[in-house]
């Protein structure tokens, strides 16, 4: 009896009886739910979320439990840039604009402004006016010089780094040499002096942008997490340092504690002034929202499906985990697949491949039926044909090239003989196709287009970047020329739903940089460019729209992006959930922002 | 005693230098010179089409716009005085023992590293409980009764626990035993040790299998040679009871065992990797894991070095631990 007690025997005989209670405990209770907390209760329905409130409830209290395969390399809203952090951190900060809480909604409405901008000078002057009685969650009162601090602070400082930079290219455009002092300036150090002229916020209650060149769509660019206040008075004592780690909140929530790379917690913000959000853009349903972070995608799907998590912050379940998910009718009643604004594409090198009958003999030869199947299928996305997705307000869906190879073989022979340079020494025309590392689904569509084009006699190699380098390659005009990288599959989703925060950076020269492009079709094409600079000098909305879609319709024709699929996302959310709607406040996924808990 | 303290902690000084050389090296290095420029580093830490001007400010920021050998030694001299950071790095001063600040979260890397240290332990020494308990009592049954059925029964599970890799076994437990297990999370063993328990034993026993087939056949091979020692005959023509036999042969294999021993759980401790992702636990491993994927290098320098310091007091532990259960060794 004596020697079972020893060290080693005890701590075993500890072990093995710790997991034959749980054993047993969890058992009974996995025989009792079924697989769950989450699955113990049928949900309201498959795929609703986009056109109905899902659980209305306007119930307070209980903890929120999010969870994300990403972490924040901040959480400081001004210097983020992910649909994932916007939707998040939108439940503290409160920007300038914002989009209608409506299921499948798009439309934007005022948010901290009382609506949209005043417009007069051509699209040069834009003004807002700030809704009273709004305040910080240390009580103090808002005004539109904090807005606009929030905006210098972000664009023009040490800070700069993944947050975007339109208003920085908008106010203040590096092509334009009256701006020149701009480049280097530091408003931490040099002060913000010579923003006087260009932000007018002498009126507390006002702010006034004076734009060099007119552009159109600055309501958009208000609804950036930018314009969300930051007390200069503080921020600007250390030069961020205090407000990176923890931002004051200006919304119904604020953060209560939050650990880098592992978890933010957030609780209702008692300062909150519920009178000066007429709109009612933001409300604390939850005691509690706890958002673990960096969790592994295949667990993050366990613990959703679990009921140990109540929604992702915006990512697709994983393509392994959809016939589980479909196949069980708790589970499908709690999931959506909605279209998420954005596309699978691959650019077509125009650089490197000039001849448009040879871009086009590759449009011809894609087998888009099979690159479908290999992006989930039905599931994952219906065939696109062209680029503006259909919730782009004004996008026209229209016929473009479908598979036939007899036309894409003419189309190679012309090629070959008008261009005959561009085939190698064997007679083939040759090139690599660039898929993401961590993106297997586009590295199959990759395999399958690899298959297709082989099949016209098109010879390729498929060959894989990191996510994060991507650019880096497919975006390098000499890298992508050396290394005939002909073809980059990649996802793409605009910053807000107009088509020039779909086509910008994706098809005109904006997009193309010497650091690195994402135009990686490298498209400098005189019409596409006149026409978007027509739609950004226009404020009618009609006449943008067209603009559009006339350069929607000179790419397809240009052959220089293969439209692969408009993506569907297949998201879950636990029947625990209130007041559960998609629309462009989510980021086109859950809207965090007026979710509660049962 | 004191001579050999002093030798090892300058072989130690020494070894850990390297580390953070090679690791240097590999990181910051290797990549320039299969072309990366540092214009690309720093564009990983931007916003699409970052200008000229932006991406000096980020360089700045990080560092990279000091020649290698500046970065290196400025490193080295934040190990041991600490520094000032440059502005935008979310402080204004990492003090030492400062293993560097991390890129994309904005923190002192030895603050992250501490962070999750709680996490990684907790595997670490649950699993190798676990492993060592079992492996050694099974690898001693097996020596014992070499030849019989007990011998041959563990023989084949220690076989199948080596070919079972973590990434094999935890998938697979993870899809399959929650409904015998509790969910995988940390709990804080000081909050409640039970909780804590309850929480990991997955992990542990994923971990452990590995580990458990390899003390078995060190185990049994180490006594097998033992028991059929000279010392061994001679102790049992003398008529020492069979129990004190076995012990006598067990002994023998101590000194292999926990200079095996001590390694495995040096290198855990730097980070269970697999376990860590296949679990969604926020150890040392994940966090290392990350800062490679988002090339963070400080925090994967940091790590590399934390982890290279486990080693290095692991090996010194052992060492010093040869004394006691080896007498034929000496320490001067």
């Amino acid at each position: 009896m004596k020697k079972e007690t020893a060290v080693i025997p005890k701590i075993s005989i500890r072990a093995g009886a710790i997991a034959a209670a749980l054993a047993l405990a969890l058992s009974a209770c996995g025989s009792s739910s079924g697989g769950g907390s989450g699955a113990s209760a049928m949900g309201p329905g498959y795929n609703l979320a986009s056109s109905q409130v899902l659980n209305a409830s306007v119930k307070a209290g209980g903890t929120m439990n999010l969870i994300s395969s990403q972490t924040f390399d901040s959480i400081d809203p001004g210097i983020t840039y992910s649909a994932q952090t916007w939707n998040l951190f939108r439940m503290f900060a409160r920007p300038m604009m914002a989009y209608e809480h409506t299921p499948g909604g798009n439309q934007i409405v005022g948010d901290l402004a009382t609506g949209p901008g005043k417009e007069s000078d051509n699209g040069k002057t834009w003004t807002y006016t700030l809704d009273p009685g709004a305040t910080f969650e240390d009580g103090t009162a808002i005004t539109s010089s904090d807005v606009r601090w929030a905006i210098e602070r972000s664009n023009w400082s040490s800070l700069v780094g993944n947050g975007p930079t339109y208003f920085r290219n908008i106010l203040t455009p590096s092509s334009d040499p009256r701006f020149a002092q701009f480049a280097n300036l530091d408003v931490y150090k040099d002060g913000d002096k010579a923003f006087d002229k260009i932000i007018d916020t002498s009126d507390p209650t006002k702010i006034v942008f004076h734009l060099p060149n007119s552009f159109g769509e600055f309501d958009y660019v208000m609804t950036l997490l930018q314009t969300a206040p930051v007390e200069r008075g503080i921020d600007s004592k250390d030069a961020g340092d205090t407000y990176a780690k923890k931002p004051i909140s200006t919304g119904a929530y604020k953060i209560q504690s939050y650990s880098p790379g592992k978890e933010l917690k957030l609780v209702p913000n008692p300062a909150y002034n519920q009178q000066s959000d007429p709109n009612h853009m933001h409300v604390a349903r939850a005691a509690l929202v706890d958002v673990q972070l960096g969790v592994d995608s295949g667990e993050r799907d366990q613990e959703l499906l679990d009921g140990q998590a109540d929604a992702d912050l915006g990512s697709a379940l994983n393509v392994a985990d959809h016939a589980k998910v479909l196949q069980d009718n708790v589970l499908k009643s709690e999931t959506d697949d909605a279209p998420d604004s954005s596309i699978a594409y691959s650019s077509i090198n125009t650089q490197l491949i000039p001849d448009v009958d040879c871009r086009q003999a590759i449009e011809y030869a894609v087998n888009k039926n099979t690159v479908q199947n290999q992006l989930g299928g039905s599931w994952g996305g219906s065939i696109a044909t062209n680029l503006l997705p259909p919730s782009i307000p004004g996008a026209v869906q229209f016929p473009t090239y479908t598979y036939d190879p007899g036309k894409a073989k003419t189309l190679l022979a012309k090629c070959k003989s008008d261009s005959p340079q561009l085939f190698d020494s064997s007679g083939a025309l040759s090139f690599k196709i660039a898929a993401q590392v961590n993106a297997p689904d586009l590295q199959n569509a990759a395999t399958a287009i690899q298959s297709s084009l082989a099949g016209v006699g098109i010879n390729t190699q498929v060959t894989l970047f990191p996510f994060g380098q991507y650019s880096q390659y497919c975006g390098n005009q000499d890298y992508s020329r050396a290394h005939k990288l002909g073809m980059c599959l990649a996802n793409w989703g605009p910053d807000w739903l107009t088509g020039y925060g779909m086509l910008d950076q994706l098809v005109t020269a904006n997009g193309i940089s010497a650091t690195g492009s994402q135009n990686y079709a490298f498209l400098n094409d005189k019409t596409v460019n006149d026409l978007e600079q027509d739609a950004l000098n226009s404020v009618e909305p009609s006449t943008q729209q067209q603009d559009w879609v006339k350069i929607d319709h000179r790419v397809m024709d240009l052959a220089a992006i293969v439209p692969l699929t408009q993506r569907n996302v297949m998201r879950f959310r636990s029947s625990n959930l209130t007041n559960v709607m998609i629309n462009q406040a989510g980021s086109g996924g859950y809207d965090l922002s007026v979710l509660g808990v049962k | 005693m004191t001579t050999f303290l002093v030798r090892r902690a300058v072989t130690a000084v020494l070894l850990m230098f390297g580390v953070v050389l090679v690791t240097f090296l590999v990181f910051y290095v290797v990549p320039g010179l299969g072309g990366r420029t540092t214009d690309q580093l720093a564009a990983q830490f931007a916003s699409r089409d970052p200008s000229p001007e932006q991406l000096a400010v980020i360089e700045h920021r990080l560092g990279l716009d000091q020649p290698l050998y500046v970065q290196f030694w400025d490193y080295l001299r934040a190990l041991v005085a600490g520094t000032d950071l440059p502005p935008g790095s979310g402080a204004a001063h990492c003090s030492a023992p400062c293993l560097g600040w991390s890129w994309r979260l904005h923190e002192s890397v030895l603050a992250l590293i501490l962070d999750r240290l709680p996490v990684t332990v907790s595997i670490a020494v649950g699993a190798a409980v676990l492993w060592l308990v079992f492996g050694v009592l099974s690898g001693a049954l097996a020596a014992v009764f070499r030849g019989g059925l007990v011998d041959r029964v563990i023989r084949v599970a220690a076989l199948v626990g080596v070919c079972l890799p973590v990434v094999f076994i935890g998938p697979l437990a993870r899809a399959k035993l929650t409904w015998l297990f509790p969910s995988v999370s940390y709990y804080s063993f000081l909050h409640n040790p039970f909780v804590w328990a309850d929480h990991l034993v997955l992990p542990w026993v994923t971990l452990a299998i590995g580990y458990f087939a390899l003390y078995t056949r060190l185990t049994r091979s180490g006594m097998i040679d033992a028991l059929s020692g000279h010392f061994i005959r001679t102790a049992q023509a003398k008529g020492l009871p069979r129990r004190r036999v076995v012990w006598q042969g067990l002994r023998t294999t101590f000194p292999t065992v926990a200079t095996v021993f001590a390694m495995d759980l040096g290198l855990l401790l730097g980070g269970a990797v697999l376990a860590e992702k296949v679990y969604g636990l926020h150890g040392i491993g994940d966090l290392a894991q990350n800062g490679v994927d988002g090339q963070d290098l400080p925090v994967v320098l940091g790590v590399t070095l934390f982890a290279g310091l486990f080693i290095v007091v692991a090996n010194f532990v052992v060492d010093a631990a040869y004394a006691v259960l080896d007498p034929r060794i000496r320490l001067d």
